[in-house]
């Protein structure tokens, strides 16, 4: 059986809150994920302000062939970071994907208007923002998000594994411009059922690595009821667009 | 990582199965659920993602039964009865609405189709060692079946020292761990070699990398069984996580299927010849 090559759409790494486990490089680390490019959420993004852990996604994007990066989102206006539009110009050299939100780490108030700024540029520059619905970042604040940025391209985690259609599947259909992850939505019936609904288009590989084993993303997506050319694009064509598709 | 040099994984990853390795599911529900709903909510839905994963038998206890008790034991019955080769039932010990009498002669007379029992004492918030249960385990060891087991972590019922209660007491049934005790897994592996007859079920420790490969070094191989709670979870994730997990093929082999043929013979079930024989197929 040949290598089946993925484009890991959220792997997080890097040195968490007031923790101090051993990390290995980044490109170890994606090979053990079996990771051959990856969306790298690094763990400093929710305690290191902005302009300080911007370099160290860079570092690492720089680092690591197959790594892509990301930046936290914070209201430009208070200067704790550079505008969107000024980020975005650098998108490309550094191998960047898009932004994350850390609005309770750093205790911005889970409303749209917070970020409005922000998340309209985001809207224009066609730049993916990953959205891992935890704690204060709910189902409700995407919703609301969404209302005001309906164009919005989005890459929606989630911190639960039960089966959740009830929660996801709204949403997926008022708005096409949000793209799943499947490590988390493992129950029986998924992959086929989401392709079905929404589109192969919007589903994307990822493995909640370290916390969980890659294989199991892996043959749920290989054993699904849909085409090859849908499994190839699940495994690495459509994260690899939405990387590569913003317009500065 | 994923072992791609292994056999089950060119098997699993090119077929969606094994035709040298069945699986035996020994954790499943049926139907769909109040509590998340279920995209695979009949049998005949359950069964093809069965026979896509190459699940050939699962062993389970209708959310109905789970939540309803006795008068849903004839609602899986029929499934089983529909369906014998494919699915076998265990009876839901219903905390709520006990009545030993009434609900082991339901077991006996539908033995071979009923092949154990189901606990779920955070559900009832009721210990599994209350003595109410006693003929339902004295049951269960005269013939050594199978009896599943919510555990989890720190519960006050189905946790690792109410399960301690019981395995101290009762010897010859097969006590299942379901979740292996899901966040107290060395408790599960420090109860598993001191009794013989516990044995650790996949069900959410397969979310957790690493946990196996710990059951493995402990020298458990030969008591740990798979099930993924279908159909709350995918079989192909499961079996995805085995073939990542750092073991050999013959160890997955004896998860996906062995251990559970072992359990299963010396409760004197009928199996499939399919479960019985997969290298001569």
């Amino acid at each position: 059986m040949d290598r089946i090559k993925v484009f890991d759409a959220r792997l997080e790494y890097g040195r968490k809150f007031l923790q101090s486990e051993t990390e290995c490089s980044l490109s170890d680390y994606m090979r053990l994920a079996d990771a051959d490019e990856a969306v790298v959420i690094s763990n400093e993004l929710f305690w290191l302000p902005p302009q300080r852990s911007i370099d160290i996604v860079n570092e690492r994007t720089a680092s690591a062939p197959g790594a892509w990066g990301v930046y936290l989102l914070l209201p430009a206006l208070a200067g704790e970071m550079l505008s969107v539009e000024t980020l975005a110009v650098g998108f490309a050299e550094h191998r960047i994907a898009g932004f994350t939100l850390g609005n309770e780490q750093y205790g911005v108030p889970c409303h749209p208007l917070m970020l409005r700024d922000e998340l309209s540029a985001c809207e224009t520059l066609h730049i993916p923002l990953f959205y891992h619905r935890s704690g204060a970042l709910s189902f409700e604040f995407l919703c609301a998000i969404m209302e005001k940025h309906p164009r919005l391209i989005v890459v929606l985690s989630v911190d639960e594994e039960w089966p959740n259609a009830r929660k996801v599947y709204p949403l997926m259909k008022a708005y096409d411009n949000i793209h799943l992850c499947l490590s988390e939505h493992v129950w029986m019936g998924a992959v086929d059922d989401l392709a079905r609904l929404f589109g192969a288009h919007r589903l994307l590989y990822s493995s909640s690595f370290p916390r969980r084993y890659s294989g199991g993303t892996v043959l749920m997506i290989q054993n699904a009821d849909i085409s090859q050319a849908e499994k190839n694009a699940i495994f690495y064509g459509n994260m690899k667009r939405l990387a590569g598709g913003v317009r500065p | 990582m994923i072992d791609y040099d292994s056999d089950l994984t060119g098997a699993f990853l090119s077929c969606g199965k094994s035709a040298a390795c069945p699986v035996i599911d020994m954790h499943a529900h049926m139907f769909d659920c109040y509590e998340c709903n279920m995209l695979v909510d009949t049998p005949e839905k359950q069964l093809a993602c069965m026979d896509r994963s190459g699940v050939e038998l699962a062993l389970f206890c209708s959310h109905d039964c789970l939540f309803g008790g006795y008068p849903f034991f004839e609602g899986d019955l029929a499934v089983v009865r529909r369906y014998p080769e494919r699915f076998r039932m265990y009876m839901a010990v219903f905390s709520p609405d006990l009545d030993p009498d009434r609900d082991l002669s339901f077991a006996e007379e539908h033995r071979g189709q009923v092949i154990g029992l189901k606990f779920h004492g955070d559900t009832y918030r009721v210990p599994i060692s209350d003595n109410r249960h006693a003929p339902y385990y004295e049951y269960a060891d005269r013939y050594r079946l199978p009896v599943l087991f919510h555990t989890w972590h720190g519960s006050p019922f189905d946790g690792p020292e109410e399960a301690e209660k019981v395995l101290e007491k009762y010897h010859d049934f097969s006590f299942i761990a379901g979740h292996s005790f899901r966040d107290s897994f060395e408790d599960g592996v420090t109860m598993a070699k001191r009794y013989p007859n516990l044995y650790l079920e996949l069900t959410a420790v397969l979310s957790q990398r690493g946990m196996l490969e710990h059951f493995v070094e402990a020298g458990l191989e030969d008591r740990i069984l798979f099930g993924v709670d279908a159909p709350w979870f995918s079989y192909d994730f499961g079996i995805g996580a085995l073939l990542s997990a750092d073991i050999t093929d013959e160890v997955r082999r004896k998860i996906l299927y062995k251990n559970a043929v072992a359990l299963l013979q010396r409760a004197d079930v009928d199996l499939p010849d399919i479960c019985k024989r997969p290298a001569e197929r």
